[in-house]
């Protein structure tokens, strides 16, 4: 066979590859338009990470529905990316924020505004702004509120100065949360770590927070003057005992170990003479001082849902944690943050529940029962030292999931940390796009 | 599915780091242009693009975690030298198609 031959045999492969990835991308979203899917008006609360996923697979898959996105934020943040601002890995916010314009499709309604009341008995929402929207199908993906102000003695104001870290509350706090970290690090002292004492996104963020900065003082050489201890509401530090013990086995053999204390929840703070107050399981107070803490505030559903028929006994959305559908009102789907689910307020969990709700959703437009289960997959990617990280993901039952069969999750490794580092924010895009 | 999925992603991540793939792109074409308008009638010096693509690559090989804030002495796991070798690689195969177009000479007549 010529050469000639060979190249046009080569590129008739090529365009037959082209061909065939091409017909598979068209695939992956094929639309779903039905005579029961035509007129009908979607709902979806919220545009972070979960309202996005869903406003755009539901753009795929019912190009005849009539969608409505509500949210009144313009500004799309990057929200895993966080504890690499605090962590002084990033430096600059920008890192974080995209425009949400440019991630909302063109066909969908987006009113920019909040909801201030969910009516599930008459299919309608109610907006701040005093906007009545029907619905037929509803996603809620409000996301959920951080409750700083249950801390007593602190104001926002002080989140990022004297000391005071924490690397929830925006990405600008996150940064300067670096800033204080930094600052710590040049003198060392002693450093108080928190948790929350209710459901927490990102839970595994405060132990990354505590790995970093224990490398911070290592690399600045003030770690023999130093003290980082770290306050657990609960009996644990992770709520997946694997990982717990990992962790907790991995503090302990530092060469200088970092001490746990259990059954402490946070309860207050004296910002002027830098000062945290902690109540045990019995009700005795606890008074620790501080050079740095880092606060993990309390986090609860946002008061829309709270104060709606919508929320189950704690204000979390009440829905069933495989089929993501309320278990009261079947035309309302949740996803993400504000799921009253046992697990998953991660990025990760939007990556594999928001197919399954887009899907049960279209399920039961048809008339048919929810076809899709969701396993609470979650993923947390936890920073160890500056450039190794374990890439944890696990399910509701607590079983290790990995993504890659070959690397142990439970293992330190560069490879992780190029993910954490490189990967991570493509692969949340491509999420928020409904493209994966 | 999931070439699709690795796809979308390698799609995105070159939408996140646009100016290095842009810059990246540039070096590429950048030596074939030059190759195009004045050096078509030379003949490619294999070996000389090669061991220049070597030395390149073996600087990766020491350097290239620094990019993602991370050095060689992290790399600890059989999963890290695999995955930095195949990164080392890939510089080895740009950096030779880079300086091809670059090395040419003369052919010899026999």
């Amino acid at each position: 066979m010529s050469i000639r031959n060979n190249r046009r045999d080569f590129l008739k492969m090529a365009a037959g590859v082209g061909l065939i990835t091409t017909a598979g991308l068209h695939l992956s979203h094929t639309t779903q338009a039905s005579a029961e899917t035509n007129a009908v008006t979607v709902v979806v609360v919220g545009a972070g990470l979960a309202g996005l996923a869903a406003i755009n697979r539901l753009s795929k898959q019912l190009p005849n529905a009539k969608l409505i996105l509500i949210d009144h934020n313009t500004t799309h943040r990057y929200q895993p990316g966080y504890t690499l601002l605090a962590t002084g890995i990033w430096q600059s916010v920008d890192k974080v924020l995209n425009d949400n314009t440019s991630l909302v499709p063109k066909d969908v309604n987006w009113i920019q505004s909040n909801v201030q009341a969910f009516e599930p008995d008459q299919n309608q929402i109610v907006t701040e702004a005093g906007e009545t929207i029907k619905y037929d199908f509803l996603v809620v993906a409000t996301g959920l509120r951080l409750g700083y102000e249950q801390i007593q003695g602190l104001s926002n104001s002080d989140l990022g100065k004297n000391g005071i870290g924490s690397v929830y509350a925006s990405p600008e706090i996150a940064l300067a949360t670096w800033h204080q970290m930094d600052e710590f690090r040049k003198r060392g002292g002693r450093a108080v770590m928190t948790l929350a004492h209710t459901d927490m996104k990102c839970a595994g963020a405060p132990l990354k927070m505590t790995f970093m900065l224990y490398d911070r003082l290592q690399q600045a050489g003030t770690l023999s003057n130093s003290q980082i201890d770290f306050f657990s509401p609960s009996k644990q530090v992770f709520s997946v005992p694997k990982v717990n013990e990992n962790v907790l086995n991995r503090w302990q053999s530092l060469e200088k170990p970092i001490d746990v204390y259990f059954e402490r929840k946070l309860t207050g703070i004296d910002v002027d003479k830098k000062t945290a107050f902690f109540v045990d399981t019995q009700g005795n107070q606890h008074t620790e001082m501080y050079d740095f803490i880092h606060l993990v505030p309390p986090m609860v559903a946002v008061d829309s849902v709270k104060n709606s028929p919508l929320a189950n006994s704690i204000g979390w959305l009440e829905v069933d944690k495989y089929t993501l559908q309320h278990t009261r009102y079947p035309n309302v789907f949740g996803l993400g943050d504000i799921n009253g689910t046992p697990k998953g307020k991660t990025a990760a969990t939007v990556k594999l529940s928001a197919p399954v709700v887009v899907q049960n959703l279209i399920d039961v437009m048809k008339g048919q029962l929810p076809s899709q289960k969701f396993n609470g997959y979650t993923s947390c990617p936890l920073l160890i030292e500056e450039g190794k990280a374990m890439l944890v993901e696990f399910d509701y039952e607590n079983n290790l999931t990995p993504t890659v069969p070959f690397v142990d999750p439970l293992k330190e490794s560069y490879f992780a940390w190029f993910l954490e580092e490189m990967m991570l924010k493509p692969a949340y895009m491509a999420v928020a796009k409904g493209r994966v | 599915m999931i070439i699709y999925q690795m796809f979308m992603m390698l799609w995105e991540a070159i939408l996140e780091n646009r100016l290095l793939v842009a810059i990246l792109v540039m070096v590429l074409v950048a030596p074939w242009l030059y190759w195009l308008i004045n050096s078509r009638k030379k003949s490619f010096n294999h070996q000389r693009s090669l061991i220049v693509a070597l030395v390149v690559s073996i600087i990766g090989f020491f350097f290239l975690p620094l990019y993602f804030s991370a050095t060689i002495f992290d790399l600890s796991y059989w999963v890290d030298w695999a995955f930095h070798i195949a990164m080392v690689s890939a510089v080895l195969v740009y950096s030779y198609l880079v300086w091809l177009p670059l090395t040419a000479k003369h052919k010899t007549i026999e």
